[in-house]
């Protein structure tokens, strides 16, 4: 090595190479390995293949849990796949769902991709194209934009790792858990963009290329280094233990990719691969009823206790949380205080999954990891899987494990009688039968056999024929229907519940069955639409009820009056003055995504003014009776439907109109309990609409 | 190991049976069967039972063949073997005669260290065909159990009472009457229920049992029903209005006269 | 058998609900020109108090055995009675304990048993008792005889009134000794639970209330009214859940208690889905609201439109009014 001499003039100026061998500006090219000994390239890559090596071990380990009793991965419809995995994870669509958060992951995202691509460009360039074609590409005016490309994203980097460390030490948004392994990825990242910098300014400074100011920081490091003056002897071996410490924290940090939550940067894009291609709204189908009958074998495992019960790619996805906590704080059970909290279920999962000492908990997950209140606190809304960056799928790994509880038949009363009900008089109300058209009593409705001919089905539901605050709904429904003069007709006292509680509450077989005869019976009667004004009901006809035979369409009632009074089937008086809040229902919002149709219907109303709650449309936040919640106890220190109707109330509005029997009836039960009777009308858009028709 | 017998009842949903005020006859037609709710808790001691100390459980049921439906949950519910006797003769059968058929087939299980069944069952809330069949088997017998505990040949039974909770010892074999706080029984899914079509379930008619047509149903019954009127239907919905005082000495006369509330 | 046999017969190990028996025992015995009989086993030893309320003769069995009731003893001891004496009918008192001896005995006895009899008639052409009881949730009433004798039936407390203690009444009081073996089951150890014992879900009568009640202090004259009908207080959900008024073992709905009474007072409760799906197995629902459109009132058999704090009150006068008849 040869000793420089650093003088004062600015680098610009400068026209005579260097001893190294710099060409002049005309010709701007890499210096890989400058100022290290040639025995650099093959101590560094023996390094490496040690941390790979590493690295490899930590991915096997990782597999063989996946793995684990479990059947291979399958890639049907790859490249539907391979778009949602791209446009979900690498182009950061989920993430940036939130745009603070968002951001900053964001510009530490770039930031270190950019500086890999640029990493292995030069490894590729150097190691691979100069041996192979004696040639480099990272010459010209590539290098040039190259450089200065490397270093903005550096800045970018580095700019998204002191928000977020800001975020953690200061803002402390809620469960943000900071770990070891935040602390960890922090320090290493940001240690290894700095020294790149430090290394930058110590190279340029000892080079002096002309085409140094396109490195913009590194060009200012050096700038500062030369002020300081440098004494190139000192600087170089100083850069030499920089350079390996560098490469070394490099390689740790790659290494350490499956042994931290970096791992993410793996697991999330594989997670979104692999995920399940259902529509949203159908829940998996462990097994099919009509198949095991044909057979006679019963002996089917439903549902999951341990973590071999779940499928490869679950455990993938418990693998995959980043703990960035949005599921939770979207939570309406979390936030309700009940002990379900989404990310920390995931994480427990994927604890116990990871690790070796299962001792004294079993191998059962439930009991010992997960508490059965956790599961029978989720609503099934969904936020959660909304929210999820790395596309995780928390209901369905809720869903396996309420099977589990339910294949075992150890229920409070509550979910036994929900469940005898629906046996014994097919219905969850356990009411009989026979009193299933009473609330038509006196009005103009015919049933499917009464009148085969008919074009709509509309089907009332258990709670539009039971519950007498939902009868009023069914009644309006048929004056709606009456005065547009649609072809319509009921099933009557043939109308049984479609299961779709059961399915929810983990009663798989139950609901297989429910959903069996029902298609049957549509069939009797050439049943073409299907008319609900329940999103449940609404939700498995179209989603889940197709995969057990159903060809028929279905309609919600909010998008079929709002066909009606576009079409001018329906007209209405325009004389309603109501400031109205509208309650998205999950199961018609963020399952099926049907915003758009109720409000249009409100707007229709006359002089009513549409409010909208903070939380609304896909971020709408539950009623609570979801999940089959509406019918067992679960313990909350303060109930979802009071959380929600308070956020109404805010809003000062006369009315909190609903489209779905059970937020209604939570509404209704919410208005009690505040006392807010008075101050709020709670009201199914039919019921809006029925009391505003133009009479012919 | 334990082996128990299972006294198991069907019988109609009571809260859904309505009256048809033109025949002024129960209309049955659309009304659920169930297992009778203490019968349930019965099965699920005795399925418990077994888990802890091994054994058999067998179900049996004195009922029309419907009700191999109810046997077939029971099944489901942790039973090993189910026994439907079922025979024309056996209809009209009171407690008495109930207890003799059961009695018969009891006997012809020959083996058993335990008979557990519901201290009364829902439809008619009778508390007989327990005791009963505990005498023709000359058993002792031990009611109203919230909880039990086996030791050996022996068993600690917890009863409840209306002022006091009792606990008794005896020896098996014997039988026990359940009341619904003994424990919550557990929920068979759909699944287990066709699952346990595979479990034996035999059915035995007078005959099998050795019982002739005098000694069963109508003709071996010890109460001879005189008549039967139907009462309640749907609900009534009388309003009453007017002056307050009134209105409630209207109401509390009306109620102590159909003998809904008695006279303090 | 049967056509000698003669004379009512009465027991209960209850004193007071013995005396009950002997009420409606003396008209029937009359009715029938039979004797009246009251069995006492063990101690206390009421022979001349059951003469007082009305029986023509008591038969008292001292063995010390007889002391605590256990169900083979009394078995034992009112079989060999019966066996010797040939009684026509035989009331027994409709206590838990009355409830598993009763059977036990008529089986031994091979006779029929009318299990919580709620009307006894005299049939005096035919010379007998006609009993009636209730089966299937209300829906039916049956008019039972046993084909043998002794007619056995088991009496609820509190269906027949006790006559007046006449001290001045005579009756013979006979000592007998009943052939009695071991008992089959050994007693280790008794509780005693509290008198507030009743469970909703036992309970016959219940009154239940509501946010129609304005204030936790309110809820006193709903425990007046309870305790002048007999009844358990129970609630619907806010009062419990919301409130903290009331445990939550007392409140009734879809997620709380379902309850199967005689009667079922709904006061200022306006009767949600989830409340009726808890109540839709009572009997009799009587309903109280100030909102003539509440939806309990479709679901109830009696209606009163009115504010519970007027109406409340005006029953529980109205029941004081009814027991001075």
């Amino acid at each position: 090595m040869t000793a420089y001499t650093i003088n004062a003039k600015p680098l610009l100026a400068q026209q005579e190479p260097a001893l190294s061998g710099i060409s002049p500006l005309s010709d701007p090219h890499r210096i890989t390995y400058d100022l290290m000994p040639a025995v650099t390239a093959l101590l560094m890559y023996t390094l490496l293949s040690g941390f790979a090596i590493v690295f490899l071990f930590g991915i096997y380990r990782r597999l063989k849990v996946y793995f684990k009793k479990s059947p291979p991965p399958r890639f049907d419809h790859i490249s539907t796949r391979i778009l949602r995995a791209f446009v979900n994870t690498f182009a950061q669509r989920k993430v940036l769902k939130k745009s603070y958060p968002g951001l900053m992951h964001l510009l530490i995202y770039s930031g270190i991709i950019v500086l890999f691509i640029g990493t292995t460009l030069v490894f590729l360039d150097f190691d691979v194209w100069e041996t192979l074609f004696h040639r480099e590409f990272l010459v010209g005016s590539y290098y040039l934009f190259f450089e200065l490309f490397l270093d903005a994203f550096g800045l970018i980097a580095i700019a998204g790792l002191l928000i977020a460390i800001y975020r953690r030490t200061f803002s402390k948004p809620p469960n943000l858990p900071t770990s070891r392994d935040d602390i960890f990825i922090f320090s290493v990242l940001l240690a290894i963009l700095l020294t790149g910098y430090v290394m930058e300014g110590i190279r340029l400074a000892v080079d002096r290329p002309a085409w140094a100011p396109w490195s913009f920081v590194g060009y200012q490091v050096a700038l500062i280094l030369e002020s300081r003056g440098l004494n190139s002897q000192g600087v170089t071996a100083f850069y030499q233990g920089l350079w390996w410490f560098h490469a070394l924290l490099a390689f740790a940090a790659v290494a350490s990719i499956p042994y931290t939550k970096l791992f993410h940067i793996l697991s999330s894009p594989l997670n979104a691969l692999f995920l399940h291609l259902r529509p949203i709204g159908q829940l998996s189908t462990p097994f099919d009823l009509r198949q095991l009958m044909a057979s006679g074998n019963f002996d089917v495992k439903v549902g999951a206790a341990t973590i071999t019960d779940f499928s490869w790619h679950q455990r993938l996805s418990f693998d995959s949380c980043t703990s960035c906590g949005r599921c939770t704080n979207a939570c309406p059970a979390y936030a309700s205080g009940t002990v379900l909290s989404p990310m920390h279920l995931i994480l427990k999962l994927r604890d116990f999954m990871l690790s070796d000492d299962k001792k004294g908990k079993g191998s059962n997950v439930i009991g010992g990891v997960v508490d059965p209140e956790e599961l029978w606190a989720c609503t099934t809304c969904r936020a959660c899987v909304h929210e999820c960056p790395v596309l995780i799928d928390q209901i369905d790994a809720i869903l396996d494990m309420r099977r589990h509880l339910i294949g075992e038949g150890k229920l409070d009363r509550t979910k036994r009688d929900l469940l005898t009900n629906l046996n014994n008089v097919a219905n969850p109300y356990g009411m009989p039968q026979v009193d299933r058209m009473k609330w038509a009593q006196g009005l103009e409705v015919k049933t499917a056999k009464e009148q085969p001919e008919f074009d709509v089905l509309y089907w009332v539901g258990c709670s539009g024929s039971y519950d007498p605050r939902n009868q009023n709904v069914s009644r309006a429904m048929v004056k709606i229907l009456n005065a547009a003069k649609v072809r319509f007709a009921v099933l009557g006292n043939e109308e049984r519940c479609n299961c779709e509680v059961a399915r929810r509450i983990g009663e798989e077989g139950r609901f297989q069955q429910g959903a069996l005869e029902l298609v049957e019976l549509f069939g009797k009667y050439h049943v073409k639409l299907v008319l609900t004004q329940c999103p449940h009901c609404f939700n498995t006809f179209k989603n889940e009820y197709p995969e057990f035979g159903a060809d028929f369409q279905v309609i919600h009632h909010s998008q079929f009056i709002d066909q009606l009074i576009r079409t001018g089937k329906l007209k209405i008086r325009q004389e309603s003055e109501k400031v109205v809040t509208f309650h998205d229902p999950c199961y018609l919002g963020r399952y099926n995504g049907i915003y758009d149709s109720p409000r249009d219907v409100i707007k229709s109303l006359g002089l009513t003014t549409l409010k909208e709650m903070p939380r609304c449309r896909e971020d709408n936040f539950c009623c609570g009776g979801g999940g089959a919640n509406f019918w067992y106890k679960v313990n909350q220190k303060k109930k979802v439907n009071l959380i929600r109707l308070e956020e109404a109330l805010r809003l000062k509005p006369n009315v909190i109109a609903t489209s779905c029997p059970f937020c209604t009836s939570m509404f209704e039960d919410a208005a009690l309990s505040l006392e807010a009777k008075d101050s709020i009308a709670v009201l199914d858009i039919a019921e809006l609409v029925a009391g505003l028709i133009e009479s012919s | 190991m334990v082996k128990m017998i299972v006294l198991v009842k069907q019988v109609y949903q009571t809260a859904d049976l309505k009256v048809d005020r033109a025949t002024k006859r129960l209309v049955t037609q659309g009304v659920p069967r169930i297992i009778s709710e203490t019968d349930k808790n019965a099965l699920e001691e005795a399925v418990r039972i077994k888990e802890k100390h091994g054994g058999k459980v067998t179900a049996i049921t004195m009922a029309p063949p419907e009700a191999k439906e109810a046997l077939r949950e029971a099944l489901a519910m942790g039973a090993d073997e189910a026994f439907l006797l079922t025979d024309p003769l056996f209809d009209g059968s009171d407690a008495h005669a109930t207890a003799s058929v059961l009695a018969a087939a009891v006997t012809k299980l020959v083996d058993y260290d335990l008979i557990l069944c519901g201290a009364y069952s829902e439809d008619l809330y009778a508390f007989q065909v327990g005791p009963r069949l505990a005498e023709i088997c000359n058993l002792p017998q031990i009611t109203y159990a919230t909880k039990i505990t086996l030791d050996g040949t022996k068993v600690v039974v917890e009863r409840d009472l209306e002022n006091e909770r009792q606990l008794v010892e005896g020896k098996l074999p014997c039988l026990i009457t359940v009341l619904r706080e003994i424990n919550e029984p557990r929920l068979p899914t759909l699944m287990s229920i066709m699952a346990a079509s595979k479990k034996p379930m035999t059915t035995w008619a007078a005959t099998d049992l050795g019982l002739t047509a005098d000694k069963v149903g109508l003709n071996g019954a010890l109460i001879e029903v005189l008549q039967s009127t139907v009462a309640a239907g749907e609900r009534k919905r009388i309003m009453l209005q007017g002056d307050v005082s009134e209105t409630a000495a209207k109401l509390i006369q009306s109620l102590i006269q159909e003998g809904t509330l008695k006279a303090s | 058998m049967p056509e000698d046999c003669k004379g009512i017969w009465i027991f209960s190990e209850l004193h007071q609900l013995a005396t009950e028996l002997l009420g409606r025992g003396r008209s029937l015995a009359d009715g029938l020109r039979t004797e009246l009989v009251a069995v006492s086993l063990g101690s206390p030893e009421y022979g001349q108090q059951l003469i007082s309320h009305g029986a023509d003769k008591v038969l008292l069995a001292t063995n010390p055995i007889l002391n605590t009731f256990q169900v083979d003893t009394y078995t034992d001891a009112l079989a060999s009675l019966a066996v010797e004496h040939k009684p026509d009918v035989l009331l027994i008192g409709a206590t838990r304990n009355g409830l598993e001896l009763a059977p036990r005995l008529a089986e031994r006895l091979k006779t029929g048993c009318v299990t919580e009899a709620t009307r006894l008639e005299v049939d005096a052409e035919k010379g007998r008792v006609l009993m009636e009881r209730v089966a299937y949730g209300g829906n039916l009433v049956e008019t039972q005889i046993s084909r043998s004798k002794p007619q056995i039936a088991t009496i609820p407390k509190g269906l027949f009134p006790a006559l007046p203690a006449d001290a001045s009444r005579r009756g013979e009081i006979v000592k007998v000794e009943p052939k009695i073996g071991n008992p089959n089951t050994r007693p280790i150890e008794t509780k005693p639970k509290s008198s507030k014992g009743v469970r909703l879900s036992d309970a016959p009568v219940i009154v239940s209330f509501g946010r129609g009640v304005r204030k936790k202090e309110d809820v006193a004259i709903i425990e007046q009214f309870a305790e002048a009908v007999e009844g358990v207080v129970g609630c619907s959900r806010p009062i419990a859940e919301d409130l903290g008024w009331l445990p939550e073992e007392q409140y009734i709905g879809l997620s709380g208690q379902k309850v199967n009474p005689k009667l079922y007072f709904a006061c200022g409760i306006s009767g949600q889905i989830q409340h009726l799906t808890g109540i839709r197995n009572s009997r009799v629902i009587v309903a109280v609201n100030s909102d003539p459109k509440a939806p309990i009132f479709e679901f109830c058999d009696y209606g009163v439109v009115g504010d519970l704090y007027e109406v409340i009150p005006a029953l529980i006068g109205a029941m004081k009014q009814s027991s001075g008849k």
